[in-house]
């Protein structure tokens, strides 16, 4: 924003109004980067779940993006449903690929080397995201579909700040999402069975826990997250697109690395910082370079901190 | 005929990949960043043959030298971390370098050409067009897939003598126990960085002969696919001998491409084979049991056991 001339009548005083503005844009940026960056939270919660548990990749998560952003897609903007049932729809729909996912990929899988399962959900993602693809392009012949939005252009002022309505919404979900996974996870039975195969699947066992139950429970939620960070993706972006699901496996994978493998705290962290990091790259950068410059600092992280941002145990060093 | 030259060049490149990802994948090092070399000896390559006017052999090894020195700068920091740590940044890596390969621009203006197709060089997301080398010089696709194979040969060849030197035997003990590998005195970080540095080697080599295959190659080429793929190779394949990669990369560039009926389907069918192998066959499809097996036919046969715990 350049300083407005009438406001600033001297050039000592134009260096402060550019300081002034210079610092708005700071906090305005640094302030949608945090909002936007819960949707990246809720990915890399997705991807951390699986990791905690199994410590395996899941490549096939962003098909679960993708598919929760057109599940959503379809129930706002084709058949125009509220929100929450939009939202509640993409998860479901997100689910059921965790389901396949866990049957197809991991299930049979569950006694060989640890990259056996991750090369097989490579293979079911680019499996489903090219017949996706194809049934996309018959029906749509452009690489972006509108989502209906109805925040679009809302938002609250704070001073000179505004606050996008939708990205509101979308932290306030994402957070929802992540004090239910706690609620899960600290104060049930099912979640006292995660934390126990977290540690060791035998012992599990042995201890009389289903972990195949646990486990395949495990891929729902985490593809149901998946559902959701689709649907708000597309929702905050106004648009679907079949690519989508190939960024968002990229963009959680990093928020998950930044904060810490494993853990759900810094899942968020990750997912926060990375948004807060695109959004000032850009601003202060450019916007070229985004990408490159975001990867190099997560590069630097993980050198620097291997156990991520907010990970507690420290990496083996030989 | 032309196209199955082009095929069998792409073949070898293929294959060139895949063993640079089982150079470290040998001391249990997972890389899921051959892009990044791969992209930056494609670069390099190019630019040499097409700016700095190096003949074709020596630009490939320059290349390579490049992809070693990417890899190094990766290597050494990364491979003193146990654990997964390595594989995610050289996946953090590769993104970066997609990323600035995609947004380079250097090079000279074309003298002669179309109007409007004028550059010489990377143009940023265009890409880099007009790598010509092997039409100016006169290189028929059938000679070009006899270069690229002669070196995927030199390659193996390579492969062959370490595999029954006491390197391998360091890298696979490395592989199965890092502690025990350093209380036996092998410096481990030293041996997994070389390891490295060669794949990068090898990497590089093989991206630069993808440039003047193409003679069109832009920063969207080598996204986190490539490098997923070029790992899927050596899994599928079998990454206990060195012939799983071999088999792996020959196999899954030439059947989709053979399959022509049905050739509108053969991503999907990529990955549906990718499933499948990796269902009925974990080990990979050639394991280090079989090829026991099939090179000393006159050995008692073993008792056959599932095998639970690939790798």
């Amino acid at each position: 924003m350049p300083p407005d001339a009438l406001l600033s009548p001297t050039p000592h005083m134009r260096g402060v109004d550019q300081m002034y503005f210079f610092a708005l844009d700071l906090t305005q940026t640094t302030i949608d980067g945090l909002l936007f960056g819960s949707t990246y939270a809720l990915v890399a919660i997705g991807f951390t779940l699986i990791w905690g548990l199994l410590r395996i990749l899941n490549l096939a998560h962003g098909v679960t993006v993708m598919v929760g952003m057109f599940a959503g897609m379809l129930s706002a903007s084709i058949l125009g449903l509220p929100f929450y049932v939009g939202i509640l729809i993409a998860m479901s729909s997100g689910a059921f690929i965790g389901f396949l996912i866990d049957r197809i990929c991991y299930r049979p899988l569950r006694n060989a080397h640890e990259l056996v399962p991750m090369i097989a959900t490579l293979g079911f993602w680019i499996l489903i995201e090219e017949v996706f693809i194809k049934i996309y392009s018959h029906f749509w012949f452009r690489d972006y579909v509108p989502f209906a939005n109805p925040f679009d252009g809302i938002g609250i002022d704070i001073g000179e700040i505004r606050l996008r309505t939708d990205y509101l919404v979308t932290l306030a979900v994402a957070a929802l999402l992540v004090v239910a996974l706690y609620f899960l996870i600290y104060r049930t039975r099912l979640g006292l069975a995660m934390r126990m195969i977290a540690e060791d699947h035998d012992i599990g066992n042995l201890m009389g826990v289903p972990v195949g139950k646990v486990l395949t429970i495990a891929f729902l939620l985490s593809a149901a997250y998946g559902g959701a960070a689709g649907y708000l993706l597309g929702m905050t972006a106004n648009l679907a697109g079949p690519y989508a699901g190939s960024q968002a496996v990229v963009k959680g994978l990093f928020s998950m690395i930044l904060g810490g493998a494993g853990s759900i705290p810094g899942a968020i962290v990750g997912g926060l910082t990375l948004g807060v990091l695109e959004l000032q790259s850009s601003f202060l950068f450019s916007f070229a370079y985004r990408d490159a410059i975001v990867m190099l600092a997560l590069f630097i992280v993980l050198i620097v901190r291997p156990q991520g941002l907010a990970g507690k145990r420290m990496a083996d060093r030989i | 005929m032309s196209y199955w030259f082009t095929i069998a060049a792409l073949t070898g490149i293929n294959v060139l990949l895949a063993y640079s990802v089982y150079a470290s994948f040998m001391s249990g090092q997972v890389s899921i960043g051959q892009a990044a070399f791969f992209g930056v000896g494609a670069y390099v390559g190019a630019s040499l043959t097409v700016l700095g006017g190096f003949d074709l052999i020596s630009a490939v090894l320059v290349a390579g030298f490049a992809g070693a020195a990417a890899s190094l700068f990766v290597g050494v920091p990364t491979l003193r971390l146990k654990g997964y740590h390595f594989t995610i940044a050289t996946v953090a890596f590769a993104e970066a370098v997609r990323v600035i390969l995609h947004n380079l621009k250097y090079g000279r203006p074309r003298s002669s050409g179309n109007v409007g197709d004028q550059w010489l060089g990377p143009d940023g997301a265009t890409g880099f067009r007009h790598i010509a080398y092997l039409n100016e010089n006169g290189i028929t696709t059938g000679q070009y897939a006899l270069i690229v194979w002669v070196i995927v040969v030199i390659v193996v060849i390579g492969f062959f003598l370490v595999e029954r030197s006491r390197i391998a035997r360091i890298l696979r003990t490395i592989e199965e126990d890092e502690v025990v590998a350093r209380a036996i005195g092998i410096p481990v970080a030293r041996y997994k960085v070389a390891a490295f540095v060669c794949g990068g080697f090898i990497a590089g080599m093989s991206g630069a002969l993808y440039a003047h295959l193409l003679t069109f190659i832009s920063g969207g080429d080598f996204i986190i696919h490539l490098s997923t793929i070029a790992l899927a190779y050596v899994v599928i394949g079998g990454g206990q001998t060195m012939w799983g990669p071999l088999l792996g990369a020959i196999l899954f560039t030439v059947l989709p491409e053979t399959l022509r009926p049905i050739k509108d389907f053969r991503i999907e069918l990529f990955g549906l084979l990718i499933i499948l192998v990796m269902l009925f066959r974990p080990t990979g499809m050639i394991s280090a049991a079989a090829v026991r097996r099939w090179s000393t036919p006159w050995a008692p046969k073993a008792q056959r056991k599932r095998p639970t715990e690939a790798f």
